[in-house]
């Protein structure tokens, strides 16, 4: 399993994918870095506390007020175009369903499409293709953007996942993006209940088994909270377990907002798999 | 005949890759090892003989399978050329398939399917065939050696009028040797030492410094086995070997590094 992003190639150890949100409302910062400044401060933080990736996005995931084609432009571009002259260097992800956007953070330097609705809209991967940017193919269960599950069931969910998933990866390669940009995502609690984000959990092995890269969305999300009925303040810990138990799986990568915590549960995880050489150790050695 | 010969320490972790990320201690003894080995060849060597502490007296062939899946069970070859972010946390980029995957053998001819001076992988193989660990270590240190090497493991428990015996016929090869020996000093030098404090550990360090840094064979060869053994002093038997085989002419000591950074008496020296 190769991952290629930008201009960078990765193997097995596990690449932490830092959550920069340009929004007045997500749910877990709740508009810390919707100013420019803060979200500038928020990534150059993330990057020295190890992140990978920074996924920039810019609409809420969850309903609410909307933010037109161009609104999301202007929350979106102008920052990639200077995280990029920033960190020359780093992976830069966007949040994104829509092809116009896409297209726009693409020019200002975006190395990867984080289609977390699933390919709601088809061009977007042909933007990705155009510009040989990476893409993340998400399992929506087929729901449209912006919306919470409701009484939604599966035979087998990890089927569908799976199905849904690799269809899309297929349908971009066709579309023109190279096979090791691409990564599949079964996009926890979007199309699903607790129920079925714990057993994708479990059973992220499979999709692992596929071949294609695997991104988990984990973080402070609700599977998390209504499995140990915790507000969102305080999923921090039960972030981290699942964080464990799919890196251990052989997920590549983690979208977190939780940075220094996160990396070091992936790099103990990382250096128990053998995918990572413990940092020094002397002790018995001597 | 032997033209010179250099002491090196033969722990576990200075097999390359065996502490997982770099660690500053490690680096400054293998740059002293390293340069023992360039003080051989300088003299002249057309050839190093590798002596190390084994579980019984025997010779290796050159690319025996090396121990470090039993020392670091999971242990993967070092990759040099790996690239990483400048803190180190990213060090996550992969290596193109087959790199570093040949190396040079002993004479330098290629040896296929070993990285550095590294053998083979040991699966499948018998204990007693895999290269004890003073003499992976010794191996590692010629990865480029531009002249054969042969690995020779001298039993710990060897008494001395063994060892004698083996350094003489060291002494009798055709062609000019430099003797590369694998030897440690006590790891009872403290409380905190790996084998705790044993009273006598410093006073028979210090002898065993001293004899190495005269170039003081029959010093050496009056060490104690059973003193030894009970500081654990891991080179008493290869040590002895060397005097054995030096003892026959005077040498110029020289001490390129002398430490204990882990609670074990290392030393670098040179005979020349």
């Amino acid at each position: 399993m190769r991952l290629t992003l930008g201009s960078r190639t990765f193997g097995e150890t596990p690449l932490l994918m830092a959550i920069v949100n340009r929004t007045p409302d997500s749910f877990y910062d709740r508009g810390a870095t919707f100013a420019r400044e803060e979200a500038l401060r928020r990534v150059d933080q993330v990057v020295a506390e190890g992140a990978d990736i920074v996924d920039i996005g810019g609409v809420k995931a969850a309903p609410g007020g909307d933010v037109d084609v161009r609104e999301e432009i202007e929350r979106t571009a102008p920052f990639v175009a200077e995280v990029r002259e920033r960190h020359p260097e780093l992976v830069i992800s966007v949040d994104t369903w829509r092809h116009e956007v896409g297209r726009e953070v693409c020019q200002a330097g975006a190395d990867l499409l984080n289609d977390a609705w699933g390919g709601a809209d088809p061009k977007l991967a042909e933007v990705a293709a155009e510009f040989g940017a990476g893409l993340v193919c998400a399992h929506t269960g087929g729901v449209e953007p912006r919306t919470r599950p409701h009484r939604v069931e599966y035979d087998d969910v990890v089927a569908d996942v799976i199905e849904r998933t690799v269809a899309l990866a297929e349908r971009a390669v066709a579309a023109g993006v190279p096979r090791e940009r691409l990564i599949i995502d079964p996009a926890h609690d979007f199309g699903k209940n607790t129920w079925h984000s714990l057993e994708v959990t479990r059973r992220v092995d499979e999709l692992v088994a596929t071949g294609w890269p695997v991104l988990v969305s984990l973080s402070n999300k609700d599977f998390v909270g209504e499995s140990l009925d915790l507000p969102v303040g305080e999923r921090l810990m039960g972030t981290l377990a699942v964080t464990a138990l799919c890196a251990w799986q052989g997920a590549l990568v983690f979208r977190a907002h939780n940075v220094p915590e996160t990396r070091q549960v992936l790099d103990m995880v990382a250096v128990t798999r053998g995918v990572r050489p413990p940092a020094r150790t002397v002790r018995g050695l001597a | 005949m032997i033209v010179a010969a250099a002491t090196v320490p033969g722990a576990p972790l200075l097999l390359p890759g065996v502490t997982g990320g770099p660690v500053r201690e490690v680096a400054k003894t293998r740059e002293a090892m390293a340069a023992a080995v360039t003080a051989l060849l300088d003299q002249g060597a057309e050839e190093i003989v590798v002596v190390g502490g084994a579980p019984a007296t025997r010779p290796f062939p050159p690319d025996a399978p090396g121990p470090e899946q039993r020392v670091a069970p999971g242990w993967r070859r070092p990759h040099h050329d790996r690239r990483s972010a400048p803190d180190g946390r990213r060090g996550d980029e992969v290596l193109p398939e087959g790199a570093s995957s040949e190396v040079s053998g002993p004479g330098g001819e290629r040896v296929p399917g070993s990285a550095g001076a590294g053998g083979r992988d040991g699966a499948g193989v018998a204990v007693e065939d895999l290269l004890p660990v003073s003499l992976a270590v010794g191996r590692s240190l010629l990865g480029g050696c531009p002249v054969p090497w042969t690995l020779r493991g001298v039993g710990r428990d060897e008494p001395r009028d063994r060892c004698l015996e083996l350094g003489r016929e060291l002494r009798e090869g055709g062609r000019p040797a430099g003797l590369l020996v694998v030897a440690d000093g006590s790891a009872r030098r403290s409380e905190k030492a790996p084998g705790h404090l044993d009273p006598s550990a410093i006073g028979l360090d210090a002898r065993i410094g001293a004899a190495l840094a005269a170039a003081d064979a029959g010093a050496l060869l009056r060490l104690d086995p059973a003193a030894c053994e009970r500081a654990l002093v891991a080179g008493r038997a290869a040590w002895q070997v060397m005097a054995a085989a030096c003892e026959d002419r005077p040498w110029q000591a020289q001490v390129l590094y002398e430490e204990d950074p882990f609670g074990v008496a290392y030393w670098v020296v040179t005979w020349t």
